[in-house]
């Protein structure tokens, strides 16, 4: 079975997040409470993409918000921040198989526009982001089996 | 051959979404393009690994910064 040929069931491909590049947290916390009252994190320095990220959810929905602040520059949301103060970053899939996934997405005319890396706030967890101009930012994370 | 790569770079800058007016050279520098952003350095790449079948690494994307460096990197595949 060639790659193009992966169906998207065998991602076992779940939402996850909605993240969104944000100046202030604490701001955009008080905003989002009405909708993601829990602060399930809290502005975790991830130290590869040097960012803080906090997550935010509630008790009915499976996904979170994630809130991406720039830890220093450079970021990776510097650029999006320049002329707002939140911005949708991305939304992010959590798969079975990360490698397989990477494969998948790529052979599908997505462009990966970060180095996979393994996550600082979830140990044994890999991440990369994709981009498509139909479909914006994308991040998988999930379990690197070739690790 | 490089003339031939460099004519189709020049035809993807001329259209949309690009649609440059620029005088490219191999020695143009991509970032000093009119209008130029990350997203459309993003979308420039996307389309470079779609016409020439190259796969642009992510550090790569950052390292091309001229229109030799694409010329480059095409040849090498």
């Amino acid at each position: 079975m060639t790659d193009k040929e992966i169906d998207r069931t065998e991602i076992n491909m779940k939402l996850d997040h909605i993240s969104y590049a944000v100046r202030s947290t604490d701001e955009s916390i008080e905003l989002f409470s009405a909708i993601y009252p829990i602060v399930a994190t809290y502005k975790y320095l991830e130290k590869n993409q040097n960012v803080f990220i906090t997550y935010l959810s509630n008790k009915k929905d499976n996904h979170k918000i994630e809130l991406v602040e720039p830890a220093g520059h450079p970021s990776p949301v510097d650029n999006m921040l320049k002329s707002q103060d939140t911005v949708l970053y991305h939304v992010c899939y959590r798969v079975e198989d990360f490698n397989k996934a990477i494969r998948y997405f790529k052979n599908r005319g997505f462009f990966m526009i970060t180095t996979p890396f393994e996550t600082s706030i979830e140990k044994g967890i890999w991440a990369c982001h994709f981009f498509n101009p139909k479909s914006g930012i994308i991040e998988i994370t999930g379990e690197n089996k070739d690790e | 051959m490089s003339e031939n790569i460099l004519n189709e770079i020049i035809e993807i800058l001329k259209s949309a979404p690009f649609n440059l007016d620029d005088k490219i050279s191999q020695n143009s520098e991509i970032k000093m393009f009119a209008n130029w952003d990350s997203l459309k350095h993003l979308m420039f790449m996307l389309e470079l690994e779609k016409k020439f079948e190259v796969e642009i690494t992510p550090e790569e994307v950052t390292s091309i910064l001229t229109v030799n460096n694409i010329i480059k990197k095409i040849n090498e595949k």
